[in-house]
């Protein structure tokens, strides 16, 4: 099983869309996979310290404020902090976090507390939205940054290796910068903060288990 | 091989004795000095951060109808972009790097031939 956690704002709202309704959650799906989602006022400490508990989940991936020390759900509060979470919800599972910054701390944290393999961001994770307020599932700006991050949930679920997976990521992002620069290049200059950013961690022929879908039945 | 747009041809990309060179005029004269790029790659190296003067006059013709989002923190106007640059608040320290980083990516694709 997958925990995807949505914790989403006024601001957020968008990466919290093309997410659920374009990039990760229908691909999951489509893949026959069973998800625990926690989106909204349901991404909150005890849910998802109970979620990520289970035995049967191998998977947690989340979008929501973050820092150097934590990642946050509804209205902030926060779902992991370093030092402050049990080791069962991380031991044995891939984490991905799009979020600023919770690959410094927050991500090594989860590795010495058993997670296989940690994917986010050092530094902030920035992306572009057009202006009028664009429907935002139809925002082009907003669309290329959520498809590069969604690709390591893509990756992830389709068993490529922490190795493999920072490579498909790489390219996605270069592939998206060189075709965004004679068109706009500030969206180019954004997409290239955020490869650079962008780490993995853990061990790089780690990936999910072969046996995730008999698993989940 | 990529092309770049008019309006980055046109941002400076260097100070040279005082004045802001634009993009176009390093190409152009990278035929007549092929050194030039890379030594204008390191000069650029070298600096500790970009001068806030460079980095707001390559704002200066950006449309200023698109909003940068850092992710969970805030949302920016290109005039509010600007505006934190001038200040050099954490944000605008954080966007001075940003463009530190885009100007090597340039230079260095130039480098390679990767620029029509």
């Amino acid at each position: 099983m997958i925990v995807e956690v949505e914790s989403y704002d006024a601001q957020t709202k968008t990466v919290y869309l093309l997410r659920s309704q374009k990039y990760v959650l229908p691909y999951f799906k489509s893949k026959g996979i069973n998800v625990k989602v926690l989106e909204g006022h349901l991404a909150i400490r005890s849910n998802f310290a109970s979620e990520c508990s289970r035995s049967d989940v191998v998977y947690i991936t989340g979008a929501g404020h973050g820092n150097y020390d934590c990642f946050t759900g509804h209205l902030k509060v926060a779902l992991w902090k370093v030092g402050d979470y049990s080791s069962q919800e991380v031991e044995g599972k891939i984490i991905h976090l799009l979020s600023c910054r919770t690959c410094r701390d927050l991500g090594k944290d989860l590795i010495r507390n058993g997670a296989k393999a940690f994917f986010g961001y050092l530094e902030n994770f920035q992306f572009y939205t057009e202006p009028n307020n664009i429907d935002p599932l139809q925002d082009k700006y907003t669309n290329t940054f959520i498809k590069c991050d969604s690709i390591i949930d893509r990756e992830v679920v389709n068993c490529s290796s922490v190795k493999e997976i920072e490579e498909r990521v790489w390219q996605e992002y270069t592939n998206e910068i060189y075709k965004w620069i004679p068109i706009d290049s500030e969206i180019a200059k954004a997409l290239l903060w955020d490869r650079e950013w962008f780490c993995g961690l853990g061990d790089p022929d780690t990936s999910l288990i072969s046996n995730i879908f008999e698993n989940d039945g | 091989m990529m092309k770049l747009s008019t309006l980055e041809l046109e941002k400076p990309i260097i100070i040279e004795e005082g004045r802001f060179v634009p993009l176009k005029e390093l190409l152009m004269k990278q035929k007549k000095y092929p050194r030039l790029i890379s030594e204008s790659r390191k000069k650029i190296a070298s600096l500790a951060v970009l001068p806030k003067e460079l980095v707001i006059r390559r704002y200066k013709n950006e449309p200023k109808n698109k909003v940068l989002h850092i992710l969970g923190k805030r949302s920016l106007t290109i005039a509010e972009v600007i505006q934190e640059i001038q200040e050099e608040s954490i944000m605008g320290r954080e966007l001075i790097e940003r463009e530190k980083m885009w100007i090597d990516f340039l230079l260095s694709e130039i480098e390679k031939g990767n620029v029509e």
